[in-house]
């Protein structure tokens, strides 16, 4: 076959491979005015979502129902109720609570060392319209605003903060594995948690709240299902969920888990989170977003204010058990493809 | 990450330990010496900590630059010139392949089957594959697809007039870069050996002899049955043993 053949030959293959389930794309965060509907068995909206939603992605709602999709039918993901998640049991006043608690294990923070929490934006253009006047600004969304506030809140809380800028447009396919280079030269900061702060492109009222007569939006956490960590990521997603209900109920609008790697086989404390959606005022989105801040502590079981004096201490048990399970899933997987691999490689010629 | 509890920090650890496992018998397969493969690591990990300004808006990882030296290595070691071009032709068609995708396709992960960090050395692997069946063609094809979308991602700021800058293999030893080499030479290994079992084994016609050796399972130096009859046969007649051993060989 002559070269130029060859060459034509692999561009149309890998237009099919490229496109082969690329076919939905139609949607994207940005483009606004579409967005996708989980129904229950009864056609009971449970949640929406600006997301692509597949079949098998799964969804934990506010009230620790858990639900699977089982069909799309245009945007609209009809699911079935999977019962209740078992939540872990967050501990408010670690310093109080420090000899233990329902049987969860507890350490010490390491002394001296504040804890650390890293922020970054891989969509660098979102905003919110009524505040930034359009949905996407690029390189300097609205979401920066929002990613301020966490970034000032966390520190006053007495976190250290390490706050990433980077642009990475333009938005596309590719945002994340630009974003994935700022993830990792975040992690080189030892950061105990990595945050990417989105907005969700759906209705504002699937966001809106208010919590103590402020208004704010809801906070929705998104764990990636094609990535090695997922068990590790989904326990800490239920560990943020579990202290933003003990400590604002109200505002977390559930964990969406769904296809997609966000960057989180980097580590097992990467968290994706949309703040309110593209619908909503800015202001309520800072609040929503300064709200879920003062809820970090909780999550980590310590004191950042205090780290350096106080003994805190964190919980180990689930996050033990969902890293052991990882770990388990990662030796199987990895055994399995070496033991294939030495199949495929064993045997003789053809003659 | 100082205060991740005991069973995080080993999940930490066992992945790069296994990750670097697995990119250490990738780079044994590229034909470096597993010495050469072990240094090729351990510098682009020293190296992922090393960040060199091109200018005032695109960083190069050194990380990220041993491994695009590395692909051009392995190309410079591609057998024939003709291998050489198929795989300068893979790292083009993979390279058009994603960014026609990031173009065209939606903006979000979840619209592909599987996260664009897995379409790259899927592409890659293929291309590399059926471009020249070689597993170098397929690094070659994956580091250079992937760098040409950190240029491409230059060029879109700069015509755009946005701020920001471009870290080239800036994730080090974890850059998408780095990530899809290793798995397109896998792929590509998997599609090449499971084609080559299914038509029964390698084709040997006209391949040099000393390959074709290498490619056939060794034998044992001694069956175990014959093992067991040359114990007997300190006992037993030498000359019948010997008859015995004719006739399994037939």
């Amino acid at each position: 076959m002559s070269v130029i053949k060859r060459c034509f030959l692999l561009t149309i293959i890998m237009f099919v491979i490229v496109a082969a389930g690329g076919s939905a794309m139609a949607h994207s965060e940005t483009s606004g005015g579409q967005y996708f509907t989980l129904i229950d068995e009864n056609s009971n909206v449970i949640h929406m979502t600006g997301m692509m939603v597949n079949k098998g992605d799964e969804y934990i709602s506010a009230d620790n129902s858990r639900y699977r999709v089982v069909e799309i039918a245009g945007h609209t993901a009809r699911c079935v109720y999977q019962g209740k998640e078992k939540m872990p049991v967050i501990n408010d006043s670690p310093r109080t609570n420090a000899l233990g608690y329902s049987g969860t294990r507890l350490a010490p923070v390491a002394a001296n060392k504040k804890p650390t929490i890293a922020i970054y934006h891989t969509h660098s253009d979102e905003s919110y319209v009524p505040s930034d006047g359009a949905e996407s600004v690029n390189g300097k969304g609205g979401i920066y605003d929002v990613g301020k506030a966490l970034n000032n809140r966390l520190q006053q809380l007495g976190f250290n903060v390490q706050y990433n800028h980077n642009n990475h447009n333009p938005h596309d396919v590719n945002a994340y594995s630009r974003s994935r280079k700022t993830a990792a030269n975040l992690l080189k900061q030892g950061p105990d948690v990595i945050l990417d702060v989105h907005r969700d492109a759906v209705p504002a009222e699937q966001y809106s709240t208010e919590v103590k007569g402020t208004e704010a939006t809801k906070v929705k956490l998104v764990v990636g299902n094609q990535n090695p960590n997922m068990k590790t990521n989904l326990e800490f997603a239920k560990r943020m969920k579990a202290a933003m209900d003990k400590k604002t109920p109200g505002l977390s609008n559930g964990i969406f888990i769904g296809k997609g790697d966000y960057n989180q086989d980097l580590s097992p404390r990467a968290m994706l989170i949309e703040v309110g959606a593209h619908t909503n005022k800015k202001n309520d989105a800072t609040q929503g977003v300064m709200l879920f801040a003062d809820t970090l502590p909780a999550v980590l079981g310590i004191n950042p204010a205090n780290a350096n004096t106080t003994p805190a201490a964190k919980p180990l048990s689930t996050q033990n058990q969902g890293a052991g399970t990882t770990i388990l899933i990662i030796l199987v997987v990895v055994a399995a493809a070496a033991g294939g691999f030495y199949l495929l490689n064993r045997g003789s010629t053809s003659k | 990450m100082v205060n991740f509890p005991f069973g995080l920090i080993a999940l930490v650890v066992i992945s790069i330990l296994i990750y670097f496992g697995v990119a250490h018998r990738v780079l044994d397969r590229l034909r470096l010496s597993d010495k050469a493969a072990l240094a090729v690591i351990a510098a682009i990990i020293i190296g992922s900590f090393i960040d060199i300004p091109l200018g005032p808006r695109i960083v190069i990882n050194l990380g990220g630059l041993i491994a695009v030296g590395l692909a051009g290595y392995v190309l410079l070691g591609a057998g024939t010139s003709y291998e050489k071009i198929r795989a300068i032709v893979a790292a083009g068609v993979t390279a058009l392949a994603l960014f026609l995708a990031g173009r065209f396709l939606g903006a979000e992960p979840e619209n592909m089957f599987i996260d664009p960090l897995y379409i790259y050395p899927i592409v890659a692997g293929i291309v590399g594959y059926l471009a020249g069946r070689s597993r170098r063609g397929a690094f070659f094809a994956a580091v250079i697809g992937v760098l040409t979308l950190d240029v491409g991602q230059y060029f879109y700021l700069v015509r755009a007039g946005q701020a920001g800058t471009v870290h080239i293999g800036g994730a080090g030893a974890f850059d998408a870069l780095i990530l899809a080499g290793i798995l397109a030479v896998l792929l590509a290994e998997l599609i090449g050996e499971t084609l080559e079992r299914i038509q029964g084994g390698p084709k040997t016609e006209g391949r040099p002899e000393e390959l074709i050796k290498n490619l056939q399972e060794p034998e044992p130096a001694r069956k175990p049955a014959e093992i067991y009859q040359v114990k007997n046969s300190d006992r037993d007649n030498q000359e019948e043993d010997d008859q015995d051993r004719g006739d399994e060989r037939d």
